[in-house]
């Protein structure tokens, strides 16, 4: 074209450039290979012992009884995790309950302190806490949040109007709470009720605490204390199907129903509920639960620190150091997690189709792996592929960012959604190269989230014991390791000052996490 | 400012062709707008023009530069068009201010006024708000400033009212016009609305199944559409079969003069276009004219809206009549027709009739 020839400034014009995401899927692909290594490691051990070794280990009463002592324990402790956390949650969101916005914070502290923490603090007051009522008691108090804080997140999002409408249809108010409320509520109390079975089905410390026998505490006995590989691995095999189980019963339970709200999300306030004479036993409840969940450990933590009897208090330095390979550990498992969703959030994200939404999905298969049967399987990769990362540290953080992929990619997802292409376009449009529109538009869109998928790494490494005892580099201490050996020495007063150290480092990025959240509806919502 | 010359402009996603050779001229300073159905590819050629997606074939030309031809791509951020977004895509992170002042280097955002700007788009004061705390048509005035303030070449506009209810919509879109006119800004803007297109725009282009149908003045593509489907689109139309004979075509509402400019020669077998407000109804059944029942009476306050069906086949199932102010003529009331003024028509070949069904089916 002539038009070119009087060019008075140039418009340098790039190369063709593709335009399809190979780099992502690249880089998303090898992250779900990754994520499937525990698990075919897992069989390629179970098919080393030979089928005939582990059907003789599997089909044997021993199994039985364990399978039994798991699954009893998990659907009584889930069923109460759901009535406890319902009823807080309903009534912190929808009555006059006094006090609701400390009662939010109190009920929800109990999660930045370990299972195995919580046990120890009943134990050491009350040694009668034990066996199966034990377990029930200590972990449905560690557990129930875990039901509440998804189902309040949706008790507050739920349209009122729905509500409404029921009761102008004639339904009393007890048959709108079952058929509406509840209705509401029920994506996120089934969400809620798997994540404490899984909780409860990946636990050790607190079992072995609380001497209750479930299928973890045997696997762990079997492959750390006996060394019977074969047993460890086929018990593994059964948890890993009882996981899936777990997995496709909440899918099948799901269904096809969608909760939604149709038209503008505003979020119109809603009158609370009137207490009235209900209010004192109300407050008497929480103060209860308060008391039992929170009341209990903590007094305990700081009794054995200012009561350290006749065992000595730790060396400071030991105490530093294991603080130190804690933090350590967190932060590379943190970040390593956080970069590895990134990947699979942006390719499900912008790029939604069949095949990214699959590769999603197949990432969600690390759910069904417990902390040990990953430690596990790690371990006899490492032995038999790469021998120089066994007992790593590199090793135990790609165990860590695994184990809690799925965490980190919730929280990536969600961050990256509030980062639409269109504000990229918009950006460029206005004259920004691609790396300044990064740095200017996407960056700080995206930045809290990340941070919100590192924090929830970093505390749940923190308080991670079960696959830190398998991976942990031999003579390195964490404060779980150091916590684990006192208190199963019966050292209270010793394993104190780690407690307490593990719950405070823990916290600060609970709150950092409550923060964000409590951000995140006021940003989707619009007028002032 | 600047002119934009496309031309034979191609894009397809997979095997799925969008763009079927565009060709567009808009001159410097003018406003313009792409007028098409949902599906007609006006996004997707806005978003070519924008550098966001990449012609597979053609030429596009900003003022003397070519920034895409196939081979050659000049990347979005340094083409200097403004682009303002269907929902305006404001930054969520930044201020009202800021989002004005993105673009801008540093150093050259005081000579550069934001804040004349901002009242220029009716915004002064709100300069330290949050997208969050703007209603929507504010948030579309702050897009538009974000795109001027780069001083743009030419202003792309991507439906920019289609997400505003029906009372703001008016007040924004005359704002926005004003403010184009003021800075003497070349704007093109998309639209699936007939009304705004021809309200707002010096030059319309009807774009159909990937290109572009028709170009004119809006008084033009009205008054002379090339074939029955775009008159179809303009607005209401009776297409009626005819013969035309001279400058007169036999119409089933009687003898009507051709207009001129048309390029329709004589033929037989003709379809002519009677625009609603040609017809005048009287409720006297016996009157002169085409006799018809009423099936449907729509009030609308300035005008109303009735829609007949004749009693003799006329080639046309439903007449559609727009008569000013209120008319007493109810549902089954027995009416007549009479037609006024000048009609447009085609020769009814096998296209035009293809054309004429699909835009009945």
């Amino acid at each position: 074209m002539t038009v070119t020839a009087a060019t008075p400034r140039a418009l340098p014009a790039v190369r063709a450039r593709s335009r399809r995401p190979v780099v992502l899927w690249l880089t998303g692909g090898a992250v779900a290979l990754l994520l499937f290594l525990p698990l075919a490691y897992l069989l390629v051990q179970v098919s080393q012992s030979g089928w005939s070794a582990v059907s003789h280990l599997l089909f044997r009463q021993l199994t039985l009884d364990l399978l039994w002592n798991t699954v009893r324990l998990s659907l009584a402790v889930t069923a109460a995790c759901a009535v406890i956390g319902v009823a807080a949650a309903w009534c912190i969101e929808r009555t006059d309950l006094p006090g609701r916005r400390i009662w939010a914070v109190l009920v929800v502290v109990p999660l930045a302190i370990p299972d195995f923490v919580t046990s120890y603090g009943w134990v050491s007051v009350a040694p009668s806490v034990q066996g199966f009522l034990g377990s029930l008691l200590v972990m449905t108090l560690a557990l129930y949040p875990l039901v509440y804080l998804p189902v309040a997140a949706a008790f507050r999002g739920a349209d009122p109007g729905q509500e409404e409408v029921a009761h102008s249809l004639g339904l009393g108010r007890a048959r709108t709470f079952w058929r509406v409320t509840l209705g509401q509520a029920r994506p996120a109390l089934l969400g809620g009720c798997v994540l404490v079975s899984l909780a409860l089905l990946a636990e050790y410390g607190a079992f072995e605490i609380l001497r209750y026998n479930t299928l973890t505490t045997e696997i762990f006995f079997e492959s750390e204390r006996v060394y019977n590989i074969p047993a460890a691995s086929s018990l593994s095999l059964v948890l890993v199907l009882v996981c899936f189980l777990v997995l496709g019963g909440d899918l099948a339970a799901r269904g096809r129903g969608r909760v939604s709200r149709i038209g503008p999300q505003v979020a119109r306030q809603r009158r609370p509920l009137r207490l009235g004479r209900a209010t004192l036993p109300a407050l008497a409840g929480f103060a209860l639960l308060a008391g039992l969940a929170l009341g209990v450990p903590i007094a305990v933590i700081v009794y054995w620190l200012f009561n350290p009897g006749h065992t000595t208090l730790p060396a400071s330095t030991s105490l530093v150091s294991a603080a130190l390979h804690t933090a350590g550990y967190a932060a590379a498992a943190g970040a390593l997690a956080t970069v590895l969703a990134i990947p699979v959030a942006l390719l499900s994200v912008r790029h939604p189709r069949r095949s990214t939404m699959l590769l999603e999905r197949s990432t969600f298969v690390v759910q069904a792996l417990t902390g040990l049967v990953i430690a596990l399987s790690l371990v006899f990769f490492a032995i038999r592929s790469v021998p120089f990362l066994y007992q790593s540290a590199p090793l135990l953080v790609v165990g860590y960012a695994i184990l809690f992929f799925p965490l980190a990619l919730v929280a990536v997802r969600t961050s990256v959604a509030q980062a639409p292409v269109q504000l990229e376009e918009v950006g460029r449009s206005l004259g920004q190269r691609p790396i300044a529109v990064l740095w200017r538009v996407v960056l700080p869109l995206v930045a809290p989230g990340l941070a919100a998928a590192f924090c929830l790494v970093f505390l749940s490494t923190v308080t991670e014991l079960t696959l830190t005892l398998v991976m942990v580099p031999t003579g390195v201490q964490t404060l779980a390791t150091e916590f684990w050996a006192y208190s199963t020495n019966i050292s209270y007063g010793a394993a104190a000052p780690y407690a307490a150290l593990m719950v405070a480092i823990a916290v600060i990025p609970s709150y950092v996490l409550g923060r964000w959240f409590d951000r995140l509806p006021s940003r989707a919502s619009s007028g002032p | 400012m600047t002119s934009l010359h496309v031309t034979d402009v191609h894009k397809a996603f997979g095997s799925h062709a969008v763009l079927t050779g565009i060709d567009l001229t808009v001159p410097e300073g003018s406003l313009a707008a792409i007028l098409g159905p949902s599906g007609s590819g006006k996004t997707t050629l806005l978003r070519v023009l924008a550098g966001f997606e990449r012609a597979d074939q053609g030429t596009i030309v900003l003022g003397d530069h070519v920034v895409d031809d196939g081979r050659r791509f000049v990347p979005s951020e340094r083409r200097g068009i403004g682009y303002v977004p269907q929902e305006g895509a404001l930054f969520p992170h930044l201020t009202v201010l800021r989002n004005v002042a993105f673009g801008v280097p540093r150093r050259e955002r005081p000579a550069r006024k934001l804040d004349e700007l901002l009242e220029m788009v009716g915004l002064s004061g709100l300069g330290g708000r949050y997208p969050h705390q703007l209603s929507g048509g504010q948030q579309q005035r702050v897009a538009l400033a974000r795109a001027l303030a780069i001083r743009p070449g030419i202003v792309l506009l991507d439906e920019p009212f289609s997400s505003l209810d029906a009372g703001l919509r008016s007040s924004v879109r005359a704002d926005v016009q004003r403010v184009l006119r003021e800075q003497g800004t070349t704007a093109l803007l998309v639209t699936h609305d007939q009304d705004e297109a021809l309200s707002l725009a010096e030059q319309v282009a009807v774009i159909r199944h990937g290109r572009v149908g028709q170009t004119g003045s809006p008084q033009n593509l009205y008054a002379h559409p090339g074939d029955p489907g775009i008159a179809r689109f303009l607005g209401d139309a009776n297409l009626v079969p005819c013969t035309v004979e001279g400058a007169v075509a036999t119409t089933p509402f009687g003898l009507l003069p051709v207009r001129a400019g048309g390029a329709a020669p004589a033929s037989r077998h003709s379809i002519a276009l009677v625009r609603p407000e040609q017809l005048v109804v009287s409720i006297d059944p016996q009157g002169p004219g085409l006799a018809a029942r009423v099936v449907r009476n729509q009030f609308h306050g300035h005008d109303t809206v009735i829609t007949v069906e004749p009693e003799e086949p006329i080639g046309t199932p439903l007449v559609v009549v727009r008569s000013d102010g209120e008319l007493d003529a109810p549902v089954g009331a027995r009416v007549t027709i009479v037609a006024r003024g000048e009609v447009v028509t085609w020769p009814d070949e096998e296209s035009a009739r293809s054309v004429l069904e699909a835009v009945e089916g």
